[in-house]
């Protein structure tokens, strides 16, 4: 189990790696000067070349690379353009993401492996058709939509819900929710929508697997051989999937806050790039890479918890 | 003659595909007394372990099933769920054929051999554990206690095919139906399963019924054998009668095709000719015409019906014979 | 029914001049944000251009990006899924873990990236939809590949001395192609919407060019006055990606015997 868990750290470590090198490099790869987007409007060439100095912007890029990791790793992710620590910002933003994806992930784990069971138990019937359906029509429609259609419903027409903005959740938990719904929906509907084909179909090979033949043979009743023997073995192929999901999800946060108006950490990807933020963009998709390395090893340890031939064997087959 | 256990009577069974209806089983009858032990054999694809599964009403649910299951005294075929669940792995229970899959990957041994006694008796979590543990010693694996806290994948084909064993007798069943218990094992460990089988009968008077594709485990274990072609009952006797005399020509190539000590070295085993007939319709005639030495006008144009040519010994056969 | 709408899309597309009642930039100042009516059937925009010709003609550019970003990360991910499968040893290991690294950027995050280094722009979208969409397509070409490779046939063949090309060739790209055309026929609604994603963060086709991204992005200010031009684009999106859906799990159904329904 141990050495599992090290194993696919090791694996995930390298890939940190390569992945920053490919953000200094694709960074770098944006058409603009650098140093321009520093002096904003003058375009003094010696102002320019001050500021490439202050920044090291005419060293080679590798001794730029290993400048920029060696204070990455000290937490120093260097200054944006407004003259702000990049660390700080970052630090600041993540909270709303984190709990946007969080509620987008409870939201959608929770109906889309409850209608994925339903769907499979009750497979050919009606209300099998209907969730297939749902969830095909949830896999099309884009996040940004269905985003705009719940403001015009809900904040514009029926005023249930603001239509943008955020609340910290100390300050006021009630508005924080509120103002949270909507985007969690949006969010965590392509989730629901995925989970739940992939749970049905998990479900169906489970249903006729044969320990499940097993389990009615023994006289089991129909609520433990669905709930216990071939949900836990669904319940293996599905966490992968949440694992893979997981990008769908972070992608789907940068437009999901660009529509409710969410200061958060899409918000402040798209804002980086409009604005050619170098430093602060680079620092943006490390952490979004860093972060997401980091879900899928938690991802592989839940899968090793769940799943007795990878804890104990220690090799996947 | 005793009382009797298990009476299957006229039992048809039809599986409804996008390709059409099939007819596995065409009016089969069985009976099963006290302790004894049946062997059902047959091709694969025969309706061998379609009849044995729908007795217990464990067939999905595109199969139709007529005729009638009486266990005991009570009729199993259109019984309520919870009168079959509490038969299930209760009075009457399992082993499948495949030890590889049928145990579920994800629980440890221990829990599922105690699920199926907390299922039917009323006892506390540790006398279940005491219960399965007592089991894991019956059916001879080696240091249970351990075994209990392992999974399925750690076990090897045999000692699965063991707790499978274990797990049907948790709870002191009057039936055990016995699936091809040894066909995916190797043949050294097959004895073993076979010696385990003969022991429960023995020891705890269970009845067994032993379903295979393989004569010689029969000859090893069974007191009464049924011989099933295309979903019909060929032939049926005791097992000494059979393989003395046997009278339908199926039987009769089966037995060449048993490896006999002496006959399999210096001779090829025989193999009967022809495939078994794919079940989509039942023929208007015998089903093993098509294959049969001895199919004449009448085989080709009449169903035989089982008829009684020696001493309880019954056969399907127009022109019944030993050579 | 899918296919038809998926026809339809693609007809509708192609022909976009003839089809479309008004061209898509010619504005009515008569009937600016106007309701549905006879003249203007889906209503028209804030600049009084016709909605419905819009939408016709921005499925040109969904269409476009959909299939070319498909065709385009077909045409790479296959070849290298199938040499990195096929040969195994450090080459794949090289593949696989770079694969893995791309994977570590979600999709529209690489695709948003990859439009903001290339410049806004219908092709450049397009491209920066394909190549983001290499990556689990070369997962899916390398594990096809790995399982082919220990088929019977594909060993039988080893056996008889088959050169790798043939190997690869007739034994092994033939029996992935309907893993392949399954995989087609979901990435192209998923490009379809990546297109209308960066089109609506500004980072695809630019307006006044009609998109079905700009279309929406163009109707937020408005969602009070008129929300049907938030709508109707949008509907536009999920009906033609919802026809490629089904088509895709449609094929799948019928190409790949072991999910039975």
């Amino acid at each position: 189990m141990g050495a599992f868990i090290l194993r696919k750290a090791g694996a995930a470590l390298i890939v940190v790696f390569l992945a920053s090198v490919l953000v200094f490099v694709g960074v770098r790869a944006i058409p603009g000067d650098p140093a321009l987007a520093y002096a904003a409007e003058d375009r003094d060439p010696k102002v320019l070349a001050d500021i490439r100095e202050k920044y090291g912007l005419d060293d080679p890029l590798p001794v730029q690379y290993v400048r920029w990791v060696g204070l990455a790793l000290q937490g120093d992710l260097g200054t944006d353009t407004r003259g702000l620590p990049v660390a700080e910002t970052i630090v600041t933003r993540i909270p709303l993401t984190l709990e946007l994806t969080f509620l987008a992930m409870l939201i959608g784990t929770v109906i889309g492996i409850t209608a994925g069971v339903i769907a499979a138990v009750r497979r050919g019937k009606a209300s099998d058709y209907a969730a297939t359906s749902v969830a095909l029509l949830g896999l099309s429609v884009p996040h940004f939509w269905l985003g705009l259609l719940m403001i015009i419903v809900f904040a514009v027409n029926l005023n249930w819900l603001p239509a943008s903005g955020y609340v910290p959740f100390r300050e006021d938990p009630v508005e924080n929710l509120k103002h949270m719904l909507m985007p969690a929906i949006v969010l965590g509907t392509g989730l629901s929508a995925v989970l739940m084909r992939q749970m049905r179909s998990a479900m169906l090979d489970s249903l006729g697997a044969d320990y499940v033949r097993t389990a009615r043979a023994k006289g089991l009743s129909e609520w433990s051989i669905v709930g216990r023997h071939a949900l836990r073995n669904s319940l293996i192929t599905v966490t992968t999937v949440i694992g893979l999901q997981l990008g769908a999800l972070i992608s789907g946060a940068v437009v999901t806050e660009q529509i409710f108006g969410i200061a958060g950490f899409g918000r402040l990807t798209v804002d980086s790039i409009a604005q050619r933020d170098y430093a602060l963009l680079q620092g943006v998709v490390l952490v979004v890479a860093v972060g997401y390395v980091i879900v899928n090893l938690l991802v592989d340890v839940a899968y090793s918890l769940i799943n007795p031939r990878i804890r104990v064997a220690g090799t996947s087959n | 003659m005793t009382e009797t256990l298990l009476d299957v009577r006229d039992l048809s069974v039809r599986f409804d595909t996008d390709d059409g209806a099939v007819h596995a089983v065409d009016r089969m009858s069985l009976t099963l007394e006290p302790r004894q032990v049946l062997g059902i054999v047959g091709e694969s694809g025969c309706g061998k372990s379609v009849t044995a599964l729908s007795i217990l009403g464990l067939l999905p649910k595109t199969a139709t099933v007529t005729g009638s299951v009486n266990f005991d005294g009570t009729e199993l075929l259109g019984a309520s769920k919870s009168h079959l669940r509490k038969v299930r792995g209760r009075q009457i229970s399992f082993v499948f054929q495949e030890p590889m899959t049928s145990l579920n990957p994800v629980f440890r041994i221990g829990r599922q051999v105690d699920e199926v006694i907390q299922e039917h008796m009323n006892v506390s979590k540790r006398e279940a554990r005491a219960r399965a543990l007592e089991l894991l010693d019956l059916v001879h694996i080696p240091d249970p206690a351990r075994r209990l806290d392992e999974y399925p994948h750690q076990l090897s084909g045999g000692m699965r095919q063991r707790v499978m064993i274990a797990m049907a007798l948790a709870c002191d069943p009057k039936i055990l139906i016995a699936d091809e218990p040894t066909t995916a094992l190797d043949v050294t460990i097959q004895a073993g399963i076979l010696d385990l089988l003969r022991e429960v009968r023995e020891r705890l008077g269970t009845a067994i019924v032993l379903i295979t594709h393989n004569l010689g485990v029969v000859a090893d274990l069974a007191d009464r054998v049924v011989v099933m072609y295309a979903g019909r009952k060929a032939e049926e006797a005791p097992v000494h009668e059979l393989f003395a005399h046997p009278q339908h020509p199926y039987t009769i190539g089966l037995l060449g095709a048993v490896p006999r000590a002496g006959a399999a070295r210096n001779g090829r085993l025989q193999e009967i000719p022809g495939r078994v007939p794919s079940l989509a319709e039942l023929p208007g005639h015998c089903a093993f015409a098509d294959r049969c030495p001895r199919a004449d006008e009448q085989s080709w144009s009449e169903v035989p019906e089982l008829r009684e040519v020696r001493r309880d010994h019954a056969v399907a056969c127009f022109h019944p014979g030993e050579q | 029914m899918s296919l038809l709408i998926v026809v339809g899309a693609i007809l509708a597309a192609v022909f976009a001049e003839w089809v479309a009642p008004y061209p898509p930039e010619e504005t009515d100042f008569e009937a600016l944000l106007a309701s549905p009516s006879r003249e203007h059937l889906l209503g028209t925009d804030d600049l009084g251009r016709d909605t419905l010709s819009r939408i016709i003609w921005g499925a040109r550019a969904s269409i476009q990006a959909g299939f070319f970003a498909t065709v385009l990360a077909m045409a790479v991910a296959v070849p290298i899924g199938l040499i990195a499968g096929y040969y195994r040893g450090w080459l794949d290991t090289v593949i696989a873990r770079v694969t893995d690294v791309l994977l570590a950027f979600p999709f529209l995050i690489l695709a948003v990236g990859l439009a903001a280094i290339l410049g806004p722009s219908l092709l450049n979208a397009t491209l920066a939809l394909g190549i983001a969409a290499i990556p689990p397509l070369i997962r899916i070409a390398r594990g096809e590949t790995l399982a082919l490779r220990e088929e019977d046939y594909v060993r039988a063949a080893v056996a008889n001395g088959a050169n790798d090309a043939v190997i690869i060739g007739r034994h092994i790209l033939p029996n992935m192609t309907s893993t392949l055309l399954v995989q087609a026929t979901l990435t192209i609604p998923a490009a379809i919407i990546g297109e209308a994603v960066l089109s609506f963060l500004g980072l695809g086709v630019q307006p006044p060019t009609p998109s079905w991204g700009v279309m929406l992005n163009a109707a937020q200010p408005y969602l009070n006055e008129a929300p049907s031009l938030a709508v109707y684009p949008g509907l536009a999106i999920v009906i033609v990606a919802l026809a490629f859906n089904l088509l895709g799990d449609g094929l799948r159904d019928v190409l790949d015997p072991k999910t039975e329904r």
